[in-house]
């Protein structure tokens, strides 16, 4: 009897709760959430709770050690470094997002089109993806941010433009092997439109490829916008981004003997990025089916 | 056979004119135009700068001046340096040789470390020893390269002082074998570190498939050694895919260490690039993009062919 009851009440379970249940289940996806919200919260709340200001040059002498009044010290123009800290996050969690939203609103339209019209669409997309692969995406970056005049919203749209190839490989696949399915077969056999082919049945099957796509494209993302600020070609000051304080430490003396100004943009940088790839990783689990309760 | 190599042959000229398009484009697009680069000369009149224009071709209209750039691309004349007045293909060439031996060294290394762990991952899945270099890979992944390279310099030149931080060669000694070595070793690392971790997934998750395969069975039924079924009967067939990985590393082969090499000054094309994207350089510009993307369209087709030859199930498709 205990155990009809058992298998009763998991049947009844969502495929959605279940896919959340198996997310909580993850340990390392658990420490990415918790670390991420923490680090989300840090950079909303502390800037106007504590008054922080990451712009006013000249709070003491440049290179201050850190104290109590400032507990990172301050940059060689004589800035509060907690403060640059906190707004370099988030213009890095700013870039994530946002530009892998670009990448996604291009990319998979363009991914399913290729894969539902075939043919001529689809030689189209397909030929469009070899192209933007075969250039090393970093230099086409630099090149293309330059060529707009460097800023936080053209370094959003550019690596935003030049992820989408990747959004359209995975979409355009999975139509393919979605539309061969039988009950597709069915749906255009019994003469439904293709919009809502594509909405009811195409769309849905998508949705967990995608998603697990996003986390790892924003990690990407926060990372290339991170090295284009370091070279001094993305983000530029005053606007503070993770990477143009590193910029700052270049020199032999800031790497030898100040410690305290470059670790700590270098470790929030990877703490973000690998908190996301590690939710990125218990998405991509707790979406497949085969994988089971451990 | 020839079918297939011919149908990728087409495709690989079609991509060509598609990244021709978009390189010129794209530079055509830029602020600044060569006429207001005569003009900054402040002995130039502007019915002198016209003359020269028309002279270069620049009254046309936008589509002839492609094809008038993609003539001369054919004759491999990739124009003159806005900023030494050289030719571009001179400059592109001295520094692309020294980028393959940094990021040529790099691929073997991650590629000698990373087919290693894979195997071993794969014959005991889920061991502390799995997690341990998973968690590792995924850490070092997480670390922007710049990071990981002012880590090197910071535990190698300034703590041990064991390595030099910077350059190709010390100014002062000979240009010798060991003096190369010694300043390729933390950008080399650098860059390997980064890769590792994905080789060594695909590795690990192409080598539990095939040791899952009937033939693996057989050949253990049969009573070989665990050895022999591991290295010789399952890697061989685990390393196919590895062609394709392979080959998704190319465009890093010839570009992909930009920010490396900004952070070692290394000699090589991604500080090119940079120098010239500041100085707003655009035929050095242009020729690096082209010539980048078509040494990744030669290789991707030499390895796409390879490929067909080494899988038989994927001819003629």
């Amino acid at each position: 009897m205990k155990s009809i009851k058992k298998t009763a009440s998991t049947k009844t379970k969502s495929y959605y709760g279940d896919v959340l249940d198996k997310l909580f289940r993850h340990k390392l996806a658990i420490g990415g959430i918790i670390t991420l919200a923490l680090i989300l919260l840090a950079v909303l709340l502390l800037p106007p709770l504590l008054k922080l200001d990451p712009y006013t040059t000249s709070r003491g002498i440049a290179y201050t050690k850190p104290s109590a009044e400032f507990p990172l010290g301050l940059d060689s123009l004589g800035r509060d470094n907690l403060a640059r800290l906190l707004y370099g996050g988030r213009t890095s969690l700013i870039v994530g997002l946002l530009s892998s939203c670009v990448s996604l609103v291009i990319g998979v339209p363009l991914g399913l089109c290729a894969g539902y019209f075939r043919n001529g669409v689809e030689a189209i997309v397909m030929r469009l993806v070899d192209i933007f692969m075969s250039f090393p995406s970093m230099i086409l970056i630099m090149v293309l941010v330059s060529v707009i005049g460097p800023s936080l919203g053209s370094v959003v749209l550019v690596i935003g433009i030049m992820g989408w190839p990747q959004y359209a490989r995975i979409v355009y696949g999975n139509v393919l092997s979605v539309s061969s399915k039988d009950y597709v077969e069915g749906a255009v056999a019994v003469g439904q439109s293709r919009f809502r082919i594509i909405r009811d049945y195409i769309l849905p099957n998508s949705f967990s490829p995608v998603l697990v796509t996003t986390t790892y494209n924003t990690a990407s993302s926060i990372l290339q916008e991170a090295s284009l600020s370091y070279l001094g070609m993305g983000v530029l000051p005053p606007e503070a981004s993770l990477g143009n304080i590193l910029n700052n430490a270049q020199s032999l003396t800031t790497l030898a003997t100040r410690a305290w100004f470059w670790l700590p943009p270098g470790i929030l940088l990877a703490l973000i990025v690998l908190s996301i790839n590690f939710i990125g990783d218990g998405v991509r689990d707790a979406l497949d089916p085969k994988m089971k309760y451990r | 056979m020839a079918r297939y190599i011919v149908k990728r042959l087409i495709v690989t000229i079609i991509t060509f004119f598609g990244i021709t398009i978009i390189v010129f484009f794209m530079a055509n697009m830029a602020p600044g135009s060569p006429i207001d680069y005569l003009l900054s000369d402040p002995a130039m009149t502007a019915e002198e700068a016209a003359r020269r224009a028309a002279q270069l071709g620049l009254d046309q209209p936008v589509y002839v001046q492609y094809f008038a750039w993609l003539g001369q691309l054919f004759k491999l004349n990739l124009g003159f340096s806005y900023r030494t007045y050289r030719s571009v293909s001179d400059m592109v060439f001295e520094r692309l040789g020294n980028t393959v031996v940094l990021t040529g060294s790099s691929l073997i290394l991650s590629y000698l470390i990373a087919i290693p762990i894979g195997i071993y991952s794969a014959r005991k899945p889920y061991s502390i020893g799995d997690f341990a270099y998973s968690t590792s890979a995924l850490i070092i992944m997480a670390m922007p390269n710049f990071f990981v390279g002012m880590l090197l310099i910071f535990i190698f030149s300034v703590k041990l002082e064991w390595l030099p931080m910077s350059g190709m060669y010390s100014t002062n000694a000979s240009r010798s074998m060991i003096d190369l070595l010694a300043h390729l070793a933390m950008p080399v690392l650098c860059l390997a570190v980064q890769q590792i971790g994905n080789i060594m997934r695909h590795m690990r998750s192409d080598m539990l498939e095939v040791l899952s395969e009937d033939y693996i069975r057989t050949a253990r039924a049969k009573g070989f050694r665990e050895r022999r079924v591991v290295y010789t009967h399952a890697l061989r067939n685990a390393l196919t895919p590895m062609i394709s990985l392979f080959s998704n590393s190319l465009p890093f082969l010839v570009g992909g260490a930009v920010v490396t090499e900004q952070v070692f000054s290394w000699p090589g094309i991604g500080m090119l690039m940079v120098n010239s994207i500041t100085a707003r350089d655009y035929p050095v510009i242009m020729g690096i993009t082209t010539i980048i993307a078509v040494t990744v369209l030669i290789g991707n087709l030499l390895l796409d062919i390879l490929y067909g030859i080494l899988d038989p199930k994927i001819r003629y498709s």
